[in-house]
């Protein structure tokens, strides 16, 4: 199944200069694991050694995916997931 | 208010042009104080008088007409409370009092360090060491003399925070971390007061708006017992016009809700980065 994954212009290293990119998988880490085939590396600026986000923010049809099942939130066809920085600083 | 009051008022009033030309009545500065210290008013008093009058103080006529007479008195009418004065605070102080915000609530326990110099506009050299709240009310009275300010140096907490932000119309979050982020979010609910929050990581930034009946933060970051305490900022810095944008950003919030005017971010987030020119307002579910 298609999943849409979206990230801001200031993170499209990660995605080889594309601010969009499809992906497949039944959830988010299978996504972000389809991801790091195609872009080497996209999971590590992701989950953190830990296995947390540490630095991001990650919504499933605009959803924060911390308030549902995290990386194991389960995606359907045509689902976005959009990533932006997570900002604090002031 | 005393009708010899506004009788006075009248009398320091003169006829000028704005720049297109048209006629408006102005008082100046130096005529507002004046009378404010004859009668023992407050200044703030006598400029509210004077716009219910449709004279306008001098200081504000480039918010005219964007900005009508009436809109002019409401914010005067109004307390703003800002937490955190360090860049993103230090701008809204800047911004609220030159537009006129009648009283202004600044909270910020910290003090000026050498690393504040890149972005913070309260800050200076001869700061170094300063407390940011007493910088923050030192600048307004230098800006506008009508506004009040109650200033507080200290960090908000949960024992502190509904008791600091007391009085406050609308509270504007300009902290650098997300712990006392969704602290300061109870406090505004617990007084009924909307909460404008505006963040920034390098070259991004964010704001929204939270109404107390609002889910709020948590839409945004989650569930706080999961979070870290600073974001991706720890990394790549604060950078000015960032920080500059996003305050503005915030000030303009404040100004809508005050006004019932404009496009509010209630349950959305505004995402900017000005590298890349990009302006995105995200729905938040």
């Amino acid at each position: 199944m298609s999943i849409i994954i979206r990230i801001p212009g200031s993170l499209k290293e990660w995605l080889d200069n594309q601010e969009e990119a499809v992906c497949q998988g039944n959830t988010i880490q299978e996504c972000f694991n389809y991801l790091e085939n195609n872009f080497p590396g996209f999971c590590d600026r992701i989950i953190d050694d830990k296995g947390e986000m540490s630095n991001v923010l990650i919504f499933l049809n605009g959803e924060n995916i911390r308030n549902m099942e995290g990386l194991d939130t389960k995606v359907n066809p045509d689902d976005e997931i959009g990533i932006i920085p997570l900002a604090a600083g002031g | 208010m005393d009708a010899g009051i506004i009788d006075t008022i009248k009398q320091y009033a003169s006829q000028k042009r704005f720049p297109d030309n048209t006629l408006y009545t102005s008082i100046s500065v130096q005529n507002i104080e004046k009378i404010a210290v004859n009668y023992k008013v407050r200044s703030r008093d006598i400029e509210i008088t004077a716009l219910e009058s449709d004279i306008v103080p001098e200081r504000y006529t480039r918010n005219m007409k964007s900005l009508s007479v009436t809109d002019q008195a409401i914010l005067l009418k109004s307390t703003v409370g800002i937490v955190g004065l360090g860049g993103l605070g230090g701008m809204a102080t800047e911004i609220l009092a030159r537009i006129g915000i009648g009283k202004l609530i600044l909270i910020d326990g910290d003090s000026f360090e050498e690393s504040n110099l890149n972005r913070q506009l309260l800050s200076s050299h001869d700061k170094i060491g300063f407390p940011k709240a007493e910088a923050a009310e030192k600048r307004v009275r230098e800006i506008n003399s009508s506004v009040e300010t109650r200033y507080h140096i200290e960090y908000l907490s949960e024992n502190n925070g509904a008791h600091l932000i007391e009085g406050s119309d609308v509270i504007v979050d300009c902290l650098d971390n997300l712990k006392t982020r969704f602290t300061l979010e109870q406090a505004a609910k617990k007084n009924k007061s909307p909460l404008v929050s505006g963040a920034v990581a390098g070259n991004t930034g964010q704001v929204t708006t939270i109404f107390p009946e609002d889910s709020g933060l948590n839409l945004i970051y989650g569930n706080p017992g999961t979070l870290p305490e600073k974001g991706v900022e720890a990394t790549l810095g604060t950078l000015p016009h960032a920080v500059a944008l996003v305050s503005t950003l915030e000030c303009a919030e404040v100004i809508k809700i005050l006004l019932n005017k404009g496009g509010i971010l209630r349950n959305k987030l505004l995402i900017i980065n000005p590298f890349e020119n990009l302006f995105e307002v995200m729905e938040l579910y």
